[in-house]
């Protein structure tokens, strides 16, 4: 069916040559010429009628017979409903499994930006010396002016929203706003849905604000009215026209993240800094679309030399010898998001993978076991002439009809658990991403189907049709036919199965016992009964946000709330919220250390915390503002920076110049504990009192309370209004659920990973109790006779167990050495455990023998039940 | 033209036989299908009647078994005709076959006995 075919002009032309070759011989025989065509064409016969023989031979054929195939398969199928169920079934699990993740990993991971020629965008990533660094605008303005290999440089860069509002409402939901470069939609690739897109115009800072909007803000703000186009919108006091609606599927070039509209980058000095669009603001991340006629190495060249011309229009850093840039691809946007997530979501696909493949072994042995109750009509159809291949193909059929059911039911499955499982994935994310089925999904389930059907269909069909004729259809009822081969499969399949299942419940309990040490892992401080707050400015005054007079008001005010066993402000995040600090550098008169974080926190925030000190002092509210500054240092700090000298009484100055401005004592040693994300390493961390340095952030505040520390937001918030009426509670919540927080995606792949893994031990169970039951079942005879010979019930037991456990522990060996081979992909998710952990390893180990035990146990009691009499009468 | 009989006197070929008899012919070189009802015909002395309608769907038959392959090529009075000849899958079909049918004719003829008169 699959050569090449052969055309039916050439068919026709053959009769054609026939029958002039019959005119020839018939004139040549003595016939009147005129006669002998007509005679030739009727001794043919019908030319219709080969035509269509040829046609059915040729092409129809092999379609006829897919068509039949079905038939009789469905047919087959419906004969034996709880077969095709169990089978169904099984299959839709493990394709709508895969499917449902494989969509979350495409949308998150995979996708290119739905742009024109996606792969022509590339980010422009300069460097200084090694340092990555951005962009300042009149840079990329003078880089985009100059060059001659790209088709343009643009750019785009969230704005921070201070007060909104549409005509002269306040919006539903808060709002995400973005600033872009006149030529960004053209050079992205993308089209406006109504109206129009900005032009180069539109970097004029002279010009009237506009804004264009995203489909999704459109519908929600204005139920997709086209009359939203030349509305107003207040933004930070300016106010901007809508002039077009980007269409769906476009929402930035970062993908996840919300984008609701975009502003002229003209407009940064309004509505960030004065001094946003000078060269002292290093703040933005261009992109270029490179030119079809370029090549990539060319473009970068000529870029890279006007970084390094262009150096004055960017901060000169000291130190700086080589200005290098690189063109980075950029097809699938920029961002963190997805490199964040791709590993995890690839680990989760590897999983479902294994397991629909462990479900087809199972699906196999079902099709063994069923083609031995089929080998009478399988010899039978031998017999008659049916040729192997066209059987094999049949029941091939077989399998490809149940796996494309099972596959609709999957894509069913996947339909309704993709979108809970991306809900799962992106907790306390931020992200706007919209599911689709696309022809990727359906491909990819399409394909899965076809090739689960080959791997669970193949083998069977090929070891059912091995079979002899003679016995086959001599033997009634049961037959023995190609039960070596049979078996032989059988135990391959099981074999696989327990493999399978014993590299996914190994990694199973890995990720788990991963997640365990990282949740209970020694943090350095006690996260339990501590509230955490972070404290927001209502927009009127940036400045009490940052100013320290206030921190230090506030500081007093909360301590004061009965109740409060101990209150502290802090100026960054903590335990992966927003927690990421820059490293620093710190300067002793003899050398500079690099890689150090520098924390300002108020007095008692050690105490809140509870890290105990471990020398020397903490910080206290005799630090004052003009006083001497301090620090207290943790061990790794020490360590690192004053190696075994003792560090108390010793001097280091912040940056990289000593003696400077900023010199601090160190009064204290600290015990190391997790400051940033419960997964980073202890590093080198120095606090300093809040009120000695000017702080990034907005400030937070840490409780220690003597009741339930929930009660005290009320009283926080009153507290807080007192001193700063400007500032109000936002995030509030307990440390321990920081930490919860933080290690939510080794959550979801420990809960994951058990139910899989779980499932797979299940399956595989099921999987060996069938095999074992079904050859204990064949054996019935010769257990009955051996029974007659004298055979103890105990060693009857013990032949069917051992043999169950034999394959077992085939099984568990082909495990293990997958293990070894897979236990690269998962260390790099795993904490404080290598992938090879033994005592992992020896549990799942003994959850298999016992697995074995259990499955080998009832058809080695019901063997062992049999009565000889039955037994020998039996066949 | 003695041996010429009429339509109706000649045997239809057994389903089956003109598989047999197309490989037969083609033992002795390639042939066109024309070629090889003629020569059906002839050798079985004009007893035989091939129905150039099933002859055609069977050499398709036997191509696509391989026992034989097709080339397009020209006849002795130099017309273009499509020219099948033997592989050496077709010989051992061919072979066996002559073997079966041999078997199959004599026993048949056990059955039916001596010939009457």
């Amino acid at each position: 069916m699959w050569r090449r075919k052969r055309s039916d002009i050439d068919f026709e032309e053959e009769i054609r040559a026939h029958i002039d070759l019959e005119t020839d011989r018939l004139i040549n025989d003595g016939v009147n010429p005129e006669e002998a065509r007509a005679l030739a064409v009727r001794r043919f016969g019908n030319v219709g009628k080969a035509r269509e023989t040829f046609y059915e031979s040729r092409r129809a054929l092999w379609f006829e017979h897919l068509i039949q195939d079905v038939r009789y398969a469905v047919r087959t199928l419906f004969r034996t409903p709880a077969f095709a169920i169990v089978a169904i079934v099984t299959l839709a699990l493990g394709i709508g499994a895969s499917t449902a993740i494989f969509q979350v990993l495409d949308t998150v991971v995979l996708k290119p930006l739905p742009v024109r020629d996606p792969q022509r965008l590339v980010e422009l990533q300069g460097y200084h010396n090694a340092n990555p660094n951005g962009f300042s605008y009149p840079l990329l303005r003078e880089m985009a002016a100059r060059q001659t290999t790209v088709e343009g440089i643009f750019t785009s860069a969230s704005a921070n929203i201070r007060e909104f509002s549409i005509a002269g409402r306040a919006p539903a939901e808060p709002v995400a706003a973005w600033l872009a470069t006149g030529n960004y939609f053209r050079l992205i690739g993308t089209e406006a849905q109504l109206g129009r897109f900005f032009t180069e115009a539109d970097d004029d800072t002279s010009m009237p604000a506009v804004a264009v909007i995203s489909d999704g803000f459109w519908r929600r703000e204005f139920g997709g009215q086209p009359d939203a186009v030349g509305q107003s919108m207040r933004i930070n006091g300016i106010a901007a026209t809508i002039v077009g609606v980007t269409r769906p599927e476009f929402s930035g070039d970062r993908v996840g993240t919300p984008v609701d509209f975009w502003l002229p980058i003209s407009f940064a000095g309004q509505l960030y800094h004065p001094s946003s669009l000078t060269a002292s603001s290093i703040w933005l991340q261009p992109m270029a679309r490179l030119r079809s006629d370029v090549p990539l190495d060319q473009a970068q060249a000529e870029l890279s030399l006007l970084w390094d011309q262009l150096k004055d229009f960017s901060i000169r850093f000291r130190g700086v010898t080589q200005y290098r840039l690189e063109l980075l691809p950029a097809y699938q946007g920029l961002g963190t998001l997805r490199s964040q997530f791709s590993r995890s979501l690839w680990l989760l696909m590897g999983i479902v993978t294994l397991l629909t493949l462990l479900a087809s072994c199972n699906l196999a042995n079902l099709l063994l076991v069923r083609a031995s109750a089929r080998a009478r009509e399988i010899g039978m159809r031998l017999a008659i002439g049916a040729r192997r291949g066209r059987l094999i193909r049949q029941l091939l059929t077989e399998s490809l009809v149940l796996s494309l059911f099972g596959g609709v039911l999957g894509l069913m499955l996947a339909a309704v658990t993709s979108n809970p499982l991306m809900k799962l994935v992106s907790v306390g994310e931020n992200w706007r991403l919209s599911l689709h089925v696309d022809w990727r999904i359906l491909g990819f389930t399409a394909s899965l189907s076809l090739a689960v059907a080959f791997i669970f269909g193949l083998i069977p069909a090929l070891v059912a049709t091995r079979v002899s004729l003679n016995t086959a259809l001599q033997a009634h009822g049961h037959s023995h036919t190609g039960t070596r081969s049979r078996s032989r499969a059988a135990k391959l399949f099981v074999v696989s199965q327990v493999a399978l299942s014993f590299v996914l419940m190994t990694g199973a309990l890995l990720l788990v016992r991963s997640f365990w040490n990282l949740t209970h892992q020694d943090f350095g401080l006690k996260p339990e009964g501590v509230l955490f707050v972070e404290l927001e400015g209502d927009g009127t005054n940036f400045r009490v946000l940052l100013d320290t007079e206030v921190r230090q008001a506030i500081y007093r005010r909360i301590n004061e709330i009965p109740g409060v066993v101990s209150g502290a402000v802090i100026g960054v995040g903590i335990l992966g919220r927003w927690s990421s600090v820059g490293e620093s550098s710190v300067a002793l008169p003899e050398r500079v250390v690099p890689g150090v974080k520098i924390v300002p926190v108020s007095p008692r925030y050690l105490e809140t915390m509870d890290i105990p000190v471990l020398r020397g002092r903490s910080i206290t509210e005799d630090d004052r503002r003009n006083g001497t500054r301090v620090a207290v240092i943790n061990q790794s700090a020490a360590r690192l920076i004053f190696g075994s000298d003792d560090p108390i009484g010793r001097t280091f100055a912040s940056g990289t110049v000593f003696p400077s401005n900023f010199m601090f004592e160190v009064v204290g040693v600290m015990k190391d504990h997790r400051f940033g994300s419960p997964r980073e390493p202890f590093g080198p961390l120095v606090y300093v009192p809040v009120v000695q340095m000017p702080a990034g952030g907005p400030p937070r505040l840490v409780l220690r309370t003597s009741t339930d520390p929930m009660q005290f937001v009320q009283p926080l918030q009153q507290g807080i209004r007192e001193v700063a009426p400007s500032l109000k509670i936002g995030h509030v919540s307990l440390v321990r659920d920081l930490v919860r927080n933080a290690a939510r995606q080794e959550r979801l792949l420990a809960w994951l990973s058990g139910a899989f893994g779980a499932l797979a031990v299940l399956l595989a169970s099921i999987g060996l109790y069938g095999v074992v039951a079904y050859s204990t079942q064949r054996r019935t005879q010769e257990i009955g006779i051996r029974l007659t010979l004298g055979a103890r019930i105990g060693q009857i037991r013990r032949s069917v167990l051992q043999d169950t456990l034999s394959t077992v522990i085939i099984g568990v060996v082909a495990g293990l050495a997958a293990t070894v081979i897979m236990s690269r992909y998962v260390q790099s998710v795993l904490f404080e455990l290598t992938a090879n952990d033994p005592l992992t390893i020896a549990a799942t180990s003994c959850l298999m023998l016992v697995v074995g035990i259990f499955a080998g146990y009832l058809p080695a009691r019901r063997a062992s039940r049999v009565d000889p009499v039955v037994a020998l009468r039996y066949e | 033209m003695s041996t010429q009989k009429t339509e109706q006197e000649k045997i239809a070929l057994l389903q089956g036989t003109l598989d047999l008899l197309i490989l037969r012919i083609l033992i002795f070189g390639p042939e066109h299908g024309q070629g090889v009802a003629r020569a059906i015909e002839e050798q079985s002395e004009g007893e035989l009647l091939v129905d150039h309608g099933s002859l055609y769907p069977a050499l398709q038959r036997l191509e696509e078994r391989r026992w034989i392959e097709a080339e397009w090529g020209t006849s002795e009075n130099n017309r273009k005709a499509r020219f099948y000849k033997l592989t050496r899958k077709g010989k051992k079909q061919l072979l066996d076959e002559t073997a079966k049918w041999r078997r199959t004719a004599a026993a048949i003829g056990r059955i039916l006995g001596p010939e009457e008169g």
